[in-house]
């Protein structure tokens, strides 16, 4: 075909396209079905959660080659050896069950599109940068039917192994694409149990992941004897706002502390391996901060969130504008004291004061809320 | 998300709205069905606001959810439809009926296209992507775009109603 044709061809779909006028943007409809989206979202991290909570009972299952309830339990995943840089994009290749499948990076997306066996990122998108020249990070993303593990490590990471259920060990060298050293990884949903990652041939960090719907989230990695936090679970509030019931509870462990929540969007995770760095940056710490929802997706005009703080604080209470105040109780966690909330957006808090054991006054800290 | 953000996410929907339904109908031939598919790119980037709002093109994510919903729509009702890439002729009088008769035969013949191919041409003829933007929108390699926009455009080159008399 000629330019000449091609030149018809983009006119007569200008005529036919431009001429095409949609109704009016639905806006409303549309922020209702993102709402919704999001609290699918969080269902399905509340039951990942809930194979977290399941682990947690039986001491030492966390570590190591973990098999959570629902793994499959006969799969063979593979990796292909790509060489040191990627041909067009890819720099993740392998096998599922003998199935194919692809990690692909580009600049001309943002973002993550997972497809079954096909994974496509923008080169700036879901892990960002490693660092320094010894880090790692592992990002996943979830198709339904196929976990994937995509990151960047530093100039001086050799190789990362990935570690299966059944006891596969699969060795990633790292590809270069966009200026950065990328790892990826598939497998079937709840396999990946553990991340490792070398500089020459010496075990740098490793890292334990916190179940999220399925896919593996490696969020705090740590030195090779490091323990991390110990495995917790605990509710650190519940209560009733505007009509709304809302309770939130804390899961830490060698991954760091994750939090889950009712009525509010999304979930965070922090990473931490010990109560002392988590605490180093601030006295209080927000772990998670949103609006508050109802359950079927409407904002409610209040705040929820999670904070952390020092052991030797047992209540929190917050001064708000009117000068009404507000009692709120922590829960110790992992070596800190956790407390979530669930507040109005008007008045608006002013002022925090923490107490300690005795019923003494240890800090008063201004404004700060609703996050 | 807050109030603010609520305003940016409008802000981002109304300046998009329009290319993105036309996106949609240049894949589907359906006005509706196509701003169901703008409905759900729209709707996922809501529930993802904070990251597609810092990231540097949100256009090519709302465009590869479009074509990816719409493909798969179409594996959904291969076995319970049966597409046929024919659009119902309709009478109307004199220059409209010239124009409607140019619309449809262009219609019908990206309906005949498999969809890989008809996404390709929309993508790289109707807003001018350019290979490796097309490759990223639609999952593929860029030499997937080429031999797919090639294919395309050379079964379009055989439909004589389609490039006979030039641009309508």
């Amino acid at each position: 075909m000629s330019s000449h044709d091609e030149r018809e061809l983009r006119a007569r779909l200008s005529v036919l396209l431009d001429d095409v006028e949609p109704s009016l943007p639905p806006v409303t409809q549309v922020v209702r079905r993102g709402r919704g989206i999001r609290l699918r979202r969080w269902i399905s991290l509340a039951a990942g959660l809930a194979i977290i909570a399941g682990a947690a009972l039986v001491p030492g299952l966390l570590q190591g080659h973990r098999v959570s309830p629902s793994a499959p339990l006969h799969y063979k995943v593979t990796v292909t050896a790509l060489g040191k840089n990627a041909r067009d994009g890819v720099v993740g290749a392998g096998t599922i069950d003998n199935k194919r499948w692809r990690v692909v990076v580009t600049r001309s997306m943002s973002g993550c599109a997972p497809e079954t066996y096909l994974l496509t990122c923008g080169l700036q998108s879901e892990s960002g940068s490693a660092g320094g020249r010894r880090q790692a990070t592992l990002d996943y993303a979830f198709s339904g039917r196929t976990q994937f593990e995509l990151g960047t490590v530093g100039a001086d990471v050799t190789r990362v192994v990935i570690w299966l259920s059944n006891g596969t060990e699969l060795g990633i060298r790292p590809v270069k694409a966009g200026g950065q050293r990328w790892v990826a990884v598939a497998a079937p949903p709840q396999t990946i149990t553990r991340a490792v990652s070398f500089v020459g041939k010496s075990e740098y960090q490793y890292a334990l992941p916190y179940l999220a719907g399925g896919a593996a989230n490696f969020v705090t990695w740590l030195r090779p004897g490091q323990a991390g936090l110990p495995v917790a679970n605990a509710s650190v509030g519940a209560g009733e706002l505007n009509g709304v019931s809302w309770s939130a509870a804390v899961h830490t462990g060698p991954w760091g502390y994750c939090i889950s929540f009712q009525n509010s969007i999304g979930s965070s995770c922090v990473a931490a391996a010990s109560a002392k760095q988590l605490l180093s940056g601030g006295k209080l710490l927000s772990l998670v901060c949103g609006p508050l929802y109802t359950s079927n997706g409407k904002q409610t005009g209040a705040w929820f969130g999670v904070k952390v703080v020092p052991s030797d604080v047992k209540d929190v209470v917050l001064r708000f504008a009117d000068d009404s105040r507000l009692r709120l109780a922590t829960t110790a966690v992992a070596g800190t004291r956790v407390f979530g909330y669930a507040i109005p957006a008007r008045p608006a808090a002013v002022r925090t004061l923490e107490y300690g054991v005795t019923g003494h006054l240890l800090h008063s800290i201004a404004g700060g809320w609703p996050c | 998300m807050d109030a603010a953000a609520d305003a940016e996410f409008s802000d981002f929907m109304h300046g998009r709205w329009t290319q993105l339904v036309r996106l949609g109908y240049g894949l589907t031939g359906d006005l509706q069905l196509a701003e169901d598919l703008a409905q759900t790119a729209f709707a996922k980037a809501y529930a993802s606001w904070g990251r597609v709002r810092r990231a540097d093109n949100p256009d090519a994510y709302l465009r590869r959810i479009v074509v990816n919903a719409n493909r798969s729509r179409f594996r959904k009702v291969r076995v319970g439809e049966v597409l046929t890439g024919v659009v119902p002729e309709l009478a109307f009088a004199d220059d409209e009926a010239d124009d409607r008769h140019d619309r449809d035969a262009l219609v019908a013949a990206l309906l005949e296209l498999p969809y890989g191919q008809r996404a390709a041409v929309v993508l790289r003829y109707w807003l001018d992507l350019t290979e490796s933007e097309t490759a990223a929108v639609l999952g593929c390699s860029v030499g997937n775009v080429k031999s797919q926009s090639s294919r395309a455009l050379a079964k379009l080159r055989t439909n004589p109603v389609l490039l006979e008399g030039g641009a309508a």
